[in-house]
This record gives C-alpha cells, sequence and structure tokens, in this order.
C-alpha cells in the first residue's frame, strides 16, 4: 500500500506548480486559452445539440403530445401518465425483469473484463497476449442480429444445428430459446462473448500504466505472481473499476435493447419484456409517445439517483467519483 | 465497459424527434387546411414536382434505387420526380409513427385501419370526396362498401387497396402423397384426423426419400397480434373458433372467450407438437421463414396465396424437381366445421398527405388515376415494354433476360401499394391466359367455404381496443403456446381467458357491440 500512496503524491506535485499561472489577468488567460476553448466548442456543440437541447422534449411526458399538433397545440395532462405507469398491469413485472438482468449483468459481467485483463497482464509472450486479445475483442464487431442469428441455428428447437446432433445422439433437446428460464442465461453469456474482451481493453491500458518498477521491487522481496496481482494490479486498477461501476450504475435501467427485442418470443415473455422492449411496443409501434417519455423519464431519475448515490459511497470511502 | 452495447437510445429518439416537429407543428388552428375548392386546372402538369410515397416491403425487398425502369417510366409521363421509400411490411406503421413525430410524412402513404382512423380527425389525410367528379376512374373503380368503410359520412380519406375477399388456400405437396402412397384429400370427406395422418406421415416417414427426419409435418407463425396462428386459420375454423369474432344472438363475440373450442384446438395442437408433427420452431417463426421453409423443400403443409403458391412450386422445384403444391379444401372439424378465412377489405388505405400543394395533390390523382386503367395497370405490374418484355410480330409476349431476372420484383408496387380491381391485377402479359381462368376457379373454390368475421369493421371502434389488443393478445396467445409446447395445461386457457377480459378485453367488448350496435 506505501507504494501506490508514494505514487500518488508523485503524481499530485506537477498541479503545485499551476498555481502561479491562476493569478495573470484574466484577458491575457482568455487570449493564450482561445485556441483550445475552439478546440473544445465542436464538442460543446455536440453536447448542446444532441444531448441538452432534446432534453426540452421530455415536457411531452406531461402532456398528450399529439405530433400533428407540436408542443404548443398538445393538451396538458400533469402526473397523468406516471399514475398510469405505476398502476400499470405489468409494472412489477417490466420492474422485475429489468432488475433481474442489470443485476445479472453487474454481478457476473461486470468482472470479467477485469480477469481478462489481469490474466492477460500476465502473459509472459507479448505477441501471444495481443493475438487473444484480438481474437476475444473481434466479435464486439459483430451486430445483435448477426449474434442472435447464429443462436438460432445452432438452437432452434427443431432445426438447429446443435439440436438435430443431440437428436442423432438420443438426447433430449435444449429449447434454450424459448424457456423463460433459459433466457437470462442466453443473454448474459452472448453479453460476455460479445463485450468482455472489448471491455477488458480499458483495463489493459491501465495495467500498462501502472510502473514497473514496482514489480520489480516486489520480485526482490520475494512476491509470487498471485500476490504481485492482489498488491500491485489490483490497486492499480481500483480507480477505473470505482469509476466505470459509477458510470454503469447511471445505465442501471437501461439493456440492450435491439438485443432483448430479438432474442424475445411469446414464449419467453414472462422473462425477457423489460422496459425498454416496452417503451418500443407501446410509442414507436403504437404511437403513444407521451406515455413512453414517461417512462423513459422514470428510468433516467432512477439511473441518476442511482448514480449520486455510489458517487456519496465512492467519496466516502475515500475513492475518487465522477462528480 | 460504457460502450459495450449501444444503450436505449429509444427514448432520445424520441425527444428529438419531438424537439424538431416542434418547429413543424400545424398548431391546433389549422388541422383541416382548406385551400379553395379542388380544382384540374390548379395543375397543367408542366412544373416537375417531387412526390414521395412509403412502400411496404415484403418477401424479396423494395427495388434498390428510384431508377428502375417503372419508376423512370412514371417520372417522364406524369413530369414528377417520384421517390419510392421501401420500409418493411412488419415495421410499417412504426415507421409511420417516427415519420409523423419528426414532421416528415410522405406525399402519399398507406393508412392501416387504425392509423387511419386515428389520423383522419387530425386533418393529416386529405378529403378526396371532392375531388372524386373529376377521376370517374377512380370514383367508380372499387365497390361502394371498399371505399366508405372506415370513412365518416360524406368523406373519403383514402382509396382502398384492393384484395379478394380470400387469399390463402390450404396447399398440401402433392407428389409428398404420392410418394408414401396416400391419396390426395377429398374435399368431401377431409377431416382434422386426416390432416394429423398426413401431416405425421411427412414428418415421420420421409417424404422426399433423401433418409433423413428433416421434414416437418406442418407449422404455424406467431401472428399474436390476432390471437391467433399464421397458417392455422383453417385449423382454428374447423375447431369452431371465431374468425375473431362471430355473432351470436345478435351480439358480437371475440375468440378470445371460446373456452371450449380453444381447449380442443390447442389439445390437437399439443399433441401434435409432443408427437414431432407440429414445427418445434412454430415459436419463433416468422411469416416469411415459414414461407422459406415450404420453399426450401422441408414443409409438407403450409397455407398460401396463388401468386405465392406457383413462386413457391418453381423454389421448391429447383430442389426437387417433382416438387408440386396443390391446394386442397379445409379440414372439417370434430363438430362438422370448416372454412377459409375472409378477410375484411377495403380497410387499407392509400392516402395523401394534407400538407400537399393543390397543385401536387391534382398530380398525384392523376397518377392514381391512370395506375388503375388497363394501360396503367400494364406498367405498374409488368413494368415497360421493350427492357423488361418484348412483343414479338405475332403478338406474343416474352420476357427479356432481365425481365426474366427480374419477374418477382417487377409487380411490387402494383401488389403491395395501390392496385386495380381488376380479376388480372396479378397476371402478367407473358403469363398462360388459362392463368386468369385458373385464378377465378381458385377463387371460388375458397369462397365455398367461407369463415369470416362480422366483427371486422368495428373493432377499430373501440378505443380500449386500440389501446390495448395488441399486448392483451400477447399476453393471451403466450399461454396458448405454452400450452402447446407442453409447459402448462390445457385448462389453463381459462385463467387467460379471464385475464384477457379483466385487462379490457370485457371493455373491448362493450365498445365493439356498441359500434355494432349503431353502424349496422
Amino acid at each position: 500500500m506505501a507504494t501506490t500512496l508514494s505514487k500518488r503524491s508523485t503524481t499530485l506535485t506537477p498541479s503545485a506548480s499551476d498555481l502561479p499561472e491562476r493569478r495573470r489577468p484574466p484577458l491575457a488567460s482568455l487570449k493564450r486559452m482561445t485556441p483550445f476553448y475552439l478546440m473544445i466548442l465542436p464538442g460543446l456543440l455536440f453536447f448542446l445539440l444532441f444531448k441538452y437541447v432534446p432534453m426540452l422534449g421530455v415536457v411531452i411526458a406531461f402532456q398528450n403530445y399529439n405530433p400533428f399538433q407540436g408542443f404548443q397545440g398538445s393538451e396538458w395532462v400533469g402526473l397523468q401518465h406516471f399514475r398510469e405507469l405505476f398502476q400499470e398491469r405489468d409494472f412489477l413485472v417490466l420492474l422485475r425483469n429489468t432488475l433481474w438482468l442489470n443485476l445479472l449483468d453487474l454481478l457476473l459481467f461486470f468482472p470479467i473484463p477485469i480477469v481478462l485483463a489481469v490474466m492477460l497482464g500476465e502473459l509472459r509472450s507479448r505477441r501471444m497476449s495481443a493475438l487473444i486479445q484480438t481474437v476475444m475483442y473481434a466479435p464486439h464487431f459483430l451486430s445483435w442480429v448477426v449474434i442472435v442469428g447464429v443462436t438460432f441455428v445452432l438452437f432452434s428447437a427443431q432445426s438447429g444445428g446443435v439440436n438435430q446432433l443431440l437428436q442423432a445422439a438420443g438426447l433430449p433437446r435444449l429449447e434454450v430459446l424459448t424457456d423463460p428460464a433459459a433466457f437470462r442465461w442466453v443473454w448474459l453469456l452472448q453479453n460476455i462473448w460479445q463485450g468482455s474482451g472489448w471491455s477488458a481493453i480499458l483495463f489493459l491500458a491501465a495495467l500498462a500504466s501502472i510502473n514497473p518498477t514496482l514489480y520489480e521491487a516486489s520480485r526482490i522481496d520475494g512476491a509470487g505472481r498471485l500476490r504481485q496481482i492482489w498488491h500491485i494490479s489490483l490497486p492499480g486498477l481500483k480507480q477505473l473499476i470505482v469509476i466505470l461501476f459509477i458510470l454503469r450504475l447511471g445505465h442501471f435501467m437501461d439493456l440492450g435493447f435491439e438485443h432483448i427485442l430479438l432474442l424475445q418470443n411469446p414464449l419467453n415473455m414472462s422473462t425477457s419484456d423489460v422496459f425498454d422492449t416496452f417503451v418500443y411496443r407501446k410509442g414507436i409501434v403504437r404511437g403513444d409517445f407521451s406515455y413512453t417519455t414517461a417512462v423513459g423519464l422514470f428510468k433516467s431519475l432512477v439511473g441518476l439517483l442511482l448514480v449520486v448515490m455510489s458517487n456519496k459511497l465512492a467519496a466516502r470511502s475515500g475513492q475518487e467519483g465522477v462528480i | 465497459m460504457i460502450e459495450k452495447k449501444s444503450r436505449s437510445l429509444l427514448p432520445l429518439t424520441l425527444l428529438i424527434a419531438a424537439a424538431l416537429s416542434a418547429c413543424s407543428g400545424r398548431g391546433a388552428g389549422n388541422a383541416v387546411p382548406e385551400e379553395g375548392a379542388p380544382n384540374p386546372a390548379a395543375d397543367d402538369g408542366k412544373e416537375k414536382l417531387e412526390i414521395s410515397l412509403l412502400a411496404p416491403t415484403f418477401k424479396g425487398g423494395g427495388w434498390p434505387d428510384n431508377n428502375h425502369p417503372t419508376i423512370q417510366y412514371l417520372d417522364k409521363k406524369f413530369n414528377i420526380d417520384l421517390k419510392v421509400q421501401w420500409t418493411p411490411g412488419s415495421g410499417y406503421e412504426e415507421k409511420l409513427n417516427v415519420m409523423a413525430a419528426s414532421g416528415e410524412l410522405p406525399d402519399l402513404f398507406i393508412g392501416y385501419e387504425d392509423t387511419f382512423l386515428k389520423w383522419q380527425s387530425q386533418g393529416v389525410f386529405v378529403d378526396l370526396a371532392p375531388y372524386l367528379k373529376d377521376y370517374p376512374k377512380l370514383a367508380s373503380e372499387f365497390p361502394e362498401d371498399m371505399m366508405s368503410i372506415l370513412n365518416p359520412p360524406g368523406k373519403i380519406y383514402g382509396f382502398p387497396k384492393y384484395s379478394e375477399p380470400y387469399q390463402a388456400s390450404l396447399i398440401v405437396r402433392e407428389d409428398w402423397l404420392n410418394n408414401l402412397g396416400l391419396p390426395k384429400p377429398d374435399a368431401s370427406k377431409f377431416t382434422v384426423d386426416e390432416f394429423y395422418r398426413i401431416a405425421k406421415a411427412f414428418a415421420k416417414d420421409d417424404p422426399d426419400g433423401d433418409g433423413k427426419a428433416d421434414t416437418v409435418g406442418f407449422t404455424l407463425g406467431a401472428a399474436v397480434q390476432d390471437a391467433g396462428f399464421d397458417g392455422g386459420e383453417t385449423l382454428e375454423a374447423a375447431f369452431g373458433l371465431a374468425n375473431g369474432w362471430k355473432e351470436a344472438d345478435g351480439k358480437l363475440v371475440p375468440r378470445q372467450t371460446q373456452s371450449e373450442e380453444w381447449k380442443a384446438y390447442l389439445g390437437f395442437l399439443a399433441n401434435a407438437y409432443k408427437e414431432g408433427v407440429l414445427d418445434r420452431d412454430f415459436a419463433t417463426n416468422t411469416g416469411d421463414i415459414v414461407k422459406e421453409k415450404a420453399g426450401g423443400g422441408k414443409l409438407g403443409i403450409t397455407a398460401q396465396n396463388f401468386t405465392l403458391i406457383n413462386r413457391t412450386n418453381k423454389q421448391a422445384q429447383a430442389i426437387d424437381p417433382k416438387a408440386h403444391f396443390v391446394p386442397v379444401a379445409p379440414p372439417i372439424g370434430p363438430s362438422g366445421l370448416r372454412g377459409n378465412a375472409g378477410q375484411t377489405v377495403g380497410d387499407t388505405k392509400i392516402v395523401l398527405n394534407a400538407d400537399i400543394s393543390e397543385q401536387k395533390r391534382q398530380r398525384v390523382l392523376k397518377l392514381l388515376d391512370w395506375w388503375i386503367t388497363e394501360e396503367g395497370s400494364n406498367v405498374m405490374k409488368d413494368s415497360v415494354e421493350g427492357i423488361m418484355y418484348e412483343t414479338t410480330s405475332d403478338g406474343t409476349v416474352t420476357l427479356t433476360e432481365r425481365g426474366k431476372k427480374e419477374a418477382d420484383s417487377l409487380a411490387i408496387l402494383n401488389n403491395w401499394f395501390f392496385r386495380s380491381s381488376s380479376l388480372k391485377h396479378d397476371i402478367h402479359q407473358w403469363d398462360d391466359p388459362k392463368l386468369t381462368d385458373e385464378f377465378i376457379a381458385f377463387q371460388n373454390e375458397l369462397a365455398k367455404y367461407p369463415w369470416t368475421n362480422p366483427g371486422a369493421p368495428y373493432v377499430v371502434y373501440s378505443p380500449t381496443y386500440i389501446k390495448d389488443a395488441a399486448d392483451l393478445n400477447t399476453k393471451f396467445m403466450a399461454t396458448a403456446m405454452n400450452i402447446i409446447v407442453g409447459r402448462e395445461p390445457v385448462e389453463d386457457i381459462d385463467r387467460a381467458i379471464s385475464e384477457w377480459r379483466a385487462g379490457g378485453g370485457d371493455d373491448i367488448i362493450q365498445e365493439v357491440n356498441d359500434a355494432y350496435a349503431k353502424r349496422k
């Protein structure tokens, strides 16, 4: 622990030398900074145009919005859509399914890229490490349509390749695509297959930035590989893990929408119907814009609450948060 | 981790769409624009107009660009720049909703029944009634009831997309029957038991003779929106279910409440599933997958319309030259009932966007008026002479090389968007003239066993139906499908029925019957 602390204090020192610059006259500093502000501008405009301005659209959650009459013409209904949502027959089912999938994702998916990155970091052969890394993040570039399509080709109850082999061997068929109990695991495994290699890249980069002298020093002190992982690699990743975890919590109510929709069928609806697919069905297919905006707003508020709470917790336990 | 998946962008998309449309919103005041009396002189045809059209696509998809010979022909003839946008038929209303939210509805599009009803009061469509006197062909082409259905008295907000009331027939692979030594079903004695025996033989006895158990008896598609199965219509009729609604003592009764009939039907299907006669993939089938299975020589019994049967036979013959699907009568149920599903015709409307100028309206109406003449129809279904087909000196018409390659996609605007009510609207000039007679015989045969839906014109007047029917039916069918695959006992359908009623079904029954009493 002592070594990590000393490392941190060294990274802090340069900021002390920045202090005198703050005392320059404001106009001069503005002039000096102009190129930087110009560089920020496109990004700033992007966020304003595509993130902040559309937020004004949430007013339709409080209206009976009618696209042909626009914002001004539509009738105001207050909190009616929110009341409707909480009284929705399926509200509890949707909430349960959404929480289930998110918990699975958080508890079983989130740690896997970390483990992968640490394992890759321990590989002695650089070439081997690069090869494995490439193979593992390649699925990230496949769209869900392809991934789900391949799963169907393999696991369809009647014509799926795996099931035909099972049948030929006299074994019972796997009905993973229509079994409500199997849906969550199919979804999770596909997520892991598609995303874990890609997500590991961030952690690998963080590992690479750990000062190698720490490892050398620990080796001289007689530390084995596991001790090195425990005392150097993981503490080095701690800050990144906490930040990513907080950001992940911000999306706690969101799930990969098209992925679930592709896997959804009437037989597994009892576990696969989540807020996102509900919004799609009601809003886009049925044209009920106001109601679904209310659902979206509700989801975002839950996400915001979780981010603020987890950020507080992180700050209390002595970590830097995101806000 | 952050970029792991594309996080749900839907609410955001909606918001952007809403924000954009705020600028283009029409305001409550001018919801129904009145720009003077319709006058054909408003358009002298001299100015080139851009006309956008949203067309649905089904198997095979749309034309790759707007340079198709048919479109170029129309562009030249009407001095327009026709921009056809294609969108998959299953997502058509979804696409329209998104376009409406962003204020970018096309000039010419299809209004399916509930969209048509919902939007007509918003002033989205041009009222065509005042225009009809100048376009006699459009005014007289379609039967009166097809024109007036879903329109308020005195108004015409759209032209019907014409279709025959009976479309799909049950079809069976005749060559498979021959291979197995089974007789072709005799219409007067064809029962569901015989249907089952044939299906079982198709599934178990290797009808294609390749030594592999790779065929299925029969299959269904999961058309849950109508609380029924795609391709299961003739079986549903045989087991006594209503085609949506049936009339009893002057009241309309929905099929969802027919407990005994459901139990008999689901019992039959559950047994078929258990014995491997019903396709085990039925729950994940879409309409196109079923068509592929039939064309790919894996499926021996299905239901298709006249045009599709010919196409499926061609596709299947590429694999097995003897392959041949033949239409058969619908099977007779335990209590002697049988039927082919009759469709409500005229409830799909071709509409004009009320935002377009008087000049453009006239131009579009000229186009549509010409479309349904014999001359226009020939272009819309056969494309352009000299490019896609040629007439030889003795008057016979043959496809060119290009025409042969694109034969299946020549008529798509005519098939999927708008067409005349002529019996020949699916027959090409190069087809054997006998085909028209065959088509008429096919239609007459189907109409012998009517299974109609007296409730169809009234459901759209039920607000609960519009709002909740799809969701309620999805849940209802989830139980039905769980029963078929054996995860729930057949008795569970009673629970689904009471949930359907309590969740809004009773309101739908009430509202539909109110509309029925008022309008019948």
